[in-house]
């Protein structure tokens, strides 16, 4: 376990390095940002695997190591967005152009997954199948997506609100979070679809039915409409890019309280956040 | 009239409305469920979503037929709705739910009375699935001494008078026999005594004690002597005194505590065949016998609806493919977003 933490408080240590990095400029840093986010992936990335191995299981099993996958979705999330939103433009000015939302996100994730019981466990039963495996995996698919979304929602408020210049590098800016916004709405709607039906069909085997009335499948369910409407207020109405962002933000302020917030109420759902928790408060 | 009725039922406007209605009615099952109340009847839960599926249908339905749709993904996604729907109407009409208590050893045969509850009412013999097996082990495994369990499963023999398949019920998947799939919602044990007055045996038999996990206490009356029971199912003792070592069945001990008109008569720790008397009675735990709930359903609608689903997710990512073909487009043609 001296490995782990080890790595763990590393990883913490750069996400914090890297916040600190991206509340200046990026354009001029690119390669400190670069190296900063490649190896928190590398060592929590690592930190992850190693935790897996002690436990016999992936990280699914409570908050914090939620939190872990969580954190770890994030940074990569970035990486990979800086990589995909160069679109044919030689200008790469905009490279960590969220780089300061997602590492304070990961940042805040990793230091509020302190806040649990960060012991290996092994897995209860009702955890124990592929499904749930693939159930968790697209969830995180979808949360890097959405997260995404939001960093680019943000930036859109934060544009709309009193930003608005004519530099040609805020517009630029503005193109990408545009495009950041709703390619991450669209492929973390998708993802989350997915997350859903793979999570129904394995409830079909635990709890004999594909909807349960629960408190997660409530949340679940509203953030998806609350995505939909940003999706098709968009569609049909031609809705602006700051108007489908405060749509984004209100379901992903529904999302956090589904992944994070419910662990606190364990007794309004069936689900398993917190074990420790969970078998405190049975 | 009906047409402008239909262009309304039918229009984006009405989609979105849909939508904002049905995330205010989850925000309130929301702030119900986290302060723990529930509406008054169930039907308050179910009847307003089935009133917006309706109503949502008939706007995908209508749409589909007046909008069109530009791409093919998003129309099998929406169609997708309309199976789900004739899934949910399925499951509403055939969708047979039953929960039964099995000790290891017993034998289920299928009766209306074997079951501790069903939903199929006075429909039974036409939704309960023909079914019987013999629930011949269980095992259960726990991490340390924690009530958290590791491990859960329920061996049974099956398939008519022979027996002769064997299968494995667990807690999230088991055999499906005669449509009907078996799975495991709970485990206990229970004990086996003899209770006699002045020589005569007045009762012998498992009892129906619910001292799972240890530390529970239950009570049974017998010829107005209350039996209170706690067990020690793998007992040790350390220091004088009598402990649990785990969960598992080893070693029981039953702590017991005999009550006559309020009076306590009895008290005391006795292990398994040790008899305790008290005047003209006498009581023998022979053991502890595990048993399982098992849960048997058998739902038509599910296949459908999840036909419906695996079409949702057909279609988006087919949307996908053409959302990201024709940003390659943009990308070859504008050199930028």
């Amino acid at each position: 376990m001296t490995t782990f933490w080890t790595l763990y408080y590393a990883a913490l240590i750069l996400t914090a390095l890297l916040f600190a990095v991206s509340l200046s400029a990026i354009g001029r840093r690119r390669l400190v940002y670069r190296c900063f986010s490649l190896s928190i992936v590398i060592v929590l990335g690592a930190a992850i695997a190693l935790r897996w191995q002690l436990s016999g299981h992936p990280p699914i099993l409570g908050v914090y190591e939620a939190t872990l996958v969580a954190a770890w979705t994030i940074i990569l999330y970035d990486i990979l967005f800086d990589r995909a939103k160069g679109v044919g433009s030689d200008n790469r000015s905009e490279e960590g152009v969220f780089a300061r939302y997602s590492s304070m996100a990961a940042l805040i994730t990793l230091l509020y997954g302190l806040l649990f019981d960060t012991d290996v466990k092994p897995l209860v039963i009702s955890e124990q199948s592929w499904w749930v495996y693939f159930h968790a995996l697209f969830s995180w698919i979808a949360y890097g997506f959405y997260m995404l979304s939001l960093f680019a929602a943000i930036f859109v408020i934060l544009q709309e609100r009193g930003a608005k210049t004519s530099d040609s590098s805020d517009s630029a800016r503005s193109l990408v979070a545009d495009w950041a916004l709703h390619r991450g709405l669209l492929y973390g709607f998708v993802a989350q679809t997915i997350f859903f039906v793979l999570g129904s069909y394995y409830s079909t085997l635990l709890h004999g039915a594909w909807w349960v009335w629960d408190s997660v499948e409530y949340l679940f369910v509203m953030s998806w409409f609350l995505y939909a409407i940003a999706i098709h207020g968009r569609i049909f109405f031609a809705w602006k890019s700051p108007r489908v962002a405060l749509w984004v933000v209100a379901a992903f302020v529904v999302l956090l309280a589904m992944y994070w917030g419910l662990s606190f109420i364990p007794w309004a759902t069936y689900h398993i956040f917190d074990p420790g928790i969970k078998v405190h408060v049975g | 009239m009906l047409k402008s009725i239909i262009d309304k039922l039918g229009s984006k406007r009405f989609s979105m409305i849909l939508l904002k209605v049905a995330v205010g009615y989850l925000i309130y099952l929301t702030f119900m469920w986290i302060i723990s109340t529930r509406p008054p009847a169930f039907w308050m839960v179910w009847f307003p979503p089935a009133v917006w599926g309706v109503l949502f249908s008939v706007n995908i339905v209508i749409s589909i037929f007046t909008q069109g749709y530009a791409y093919k993904g998003n129309l099998i996604f929406h169609i997708a709705f309309i199976i789900v729907a004739v899934g949910v109407v399925v499951s509403s009409l055939y969708r047979f739910e039953g929960s039964l208590v099995l000790l290891e050893g017993d034998v289920f045969l299928g009766e209306r009375s074997s079951y501790i509850r069903h939903s199929a009412g006075d429909d039974f013999d036409r939704l309960a699935p023909k079914l019987s097996f013999k629930l011949d082990d269980i095992s259960a495994e726990f991490w340390g001494w924690r009530m958290y369990f590791t491990g859960l499963e329920a061996k049974i023999r099956h398939s008519a008078a022979s027996l002769a398949k064997e299968d494995t019920i667990l807690l999230n998947g088991g055999p499906t026999i005669n449509g009907a799939r078996l799975t495991l919602s709970s485990y206990g044990y229970s004990p086996y005594l003899h209770f006699r007055k002045a020589g005569m045996l007045i009762r012998k038999g498992i009892t129906s004690l619910q001292i799972f996990p240890p530390g529970a206490e239950d009570k049974l009356e017998i010829n107005n002597y209350k039996i209170f029971v706690t067990v020690y199912p793998d007992a040790v003792e350390r220091d004088g005194r009598i402990v649990n070592n785990s969960l598992s069945i080893k070693d029981p001990v039953f702590a017991v505590r005999v009550e006559w008109f309020g009076e306590e008569v009895f008290s005391d720790s006795v292990r398994v065949d040790e008899e305790f008397k008290y005047q003209d009675i006498s009581i023998i735990f022979e053991g502890l016998r595990p048993y399982v709930v098992i849960d048997v359903i058998k739902d038509p609608g599910e296949k459908v609806i999840f036909l419906g689903f695996i079409a949702a997710v057909i279609g988006l990512l087919m949307r996908l493919v053409s959302s990201g073909r024709s940003n390659r487009k943009i990308k070859n043609n504008a050199g930028e977003l």
